[in-house]
């Protein structure tokens, strides 16, 4: 149970796109992987040197006085079972933007949801969103298609 | 003494000199007997031959007016047949133009406000369109 809401948080604040998603997988497995390791390839050098220093801190914390693996095991699967929300957008999204759109979607669809950006300029701006194999498409481009169409 | 074959012939000669006078002088008598009932004849003959001739010529020039007429007509309406085929094949030509010139516009109307867009849009704006995506997908039950 506290497992689940660490690795909940830990998921929301590392993973909130696919591509964040894709590169705490590796760092969870490669944490893994020092478990059964010793010296400086141990499960501390590693969390020290083999990943970000967000995420040493975050799993950092975790750990402390609980089981390494059963938690490298959950959270791997937390990040596993999440559902992705398509984002097809014309610019390259700062943190502060992904920020706000990961936000939004968290207050809007719930948890487990994290972003599948693509960049495509010529959709002008807004978004083609995709969810759960559904398409709509609110992008500028389609609006001035639309405009000029009728 | 006289050859009876020489004779004979002047004999034969004189009988057609004799019928040949006889039928001058027939013909004479009847000529001043019926003279004027033949010119008369004649002349009804030439009036009647007359008149035919007139009403053939008549009845020709009516079939050929006729004749000339239905020709008019068709030609008339082979010419319109062929002035709303022009007419239809300039119609559509035009409008086939107009759609081209239309859908060129539009192209050009089309990517000038692309590269308009492309340009002005800031960071802030794309950022507020796509939470509008959002809460668009959200009303239209995306999610």
């Amino acid at each position: 149970m506290q497992n689940d809401k660490t690795c909940s948080e830990i998921v929301n604040s590392l993973a909130r796109t696919r591509a964040e998603a894709n590169l705490l997988v590796a760092e969870v497995e490669t944490l893994e992987r020092s478990l059964y390791k010793i010296g400086e390839a141990d499960f501390d050098h590693t969390l020290e040197t083999g990943v970000r220093a967000k995420t040493a801190y975050a799993i950092g914390q975790a750990v402390k006085g609980g089981n390494h693996s059963a938690l490298l095991i959950e959270l791997k699967a937390k990040i596993n079972s999440l559902t992705y929300l398509g984002l097809r957008i014309a610019f390259e999204p700062n943190l502060e933007a992904v920020g706000k759109f990961y936000t939004w979607v968290r207050q809007n669809i719930g948890e487990g949801v994290a972003l599948d950006i693509v960049i495509d300029k010529t959709v002008l701006g807004g978004a083609v969103i995709e969810y759960k194999g559904k398409i709509k498409n609110f992008s500028v481009l389609t609006l001035v298609n639309q405009y000029f169409t009728n | 003494m006289k050859n009876p074959n020489i004779e004979l012939k002047r004999a034969r000669k004189r009988g057609r000199a004799i019928v040949e006078e006889a039928k001058i002088k027939a013909l004479s008598i009847i000529v001043q007997a019926y003279g004027e009932e033949i010119q008369k004849i004649a002349a009804e003959i030439a009036v009647e031959f007359k008149n035919e001739a007139l009403l053939e010529v008549s009845r020709f020039k009516e079939e050929l007016e006729k004749r000339v007429l239905v020709t008019e007509d068709a030609a008339e309406r082979v010419l319109d047949a062929e002035f709303d085929e022009v007419k239809k094949e300039v119609q559509s030509y035009k409008q086939a133009k107009i759609s081209q010139i239309d859908s060129q516009a539009k192209e050009v109307l089309i990517d000038v406000t692309k590269k308009v867009l492309g340009k002005s849009i800031d960071l802030r704006a794309h950022e507020d369109l796509v939470i509008k995506s959002l809460e668009d997908a959200k009303r239209q039950n995306l999610f």
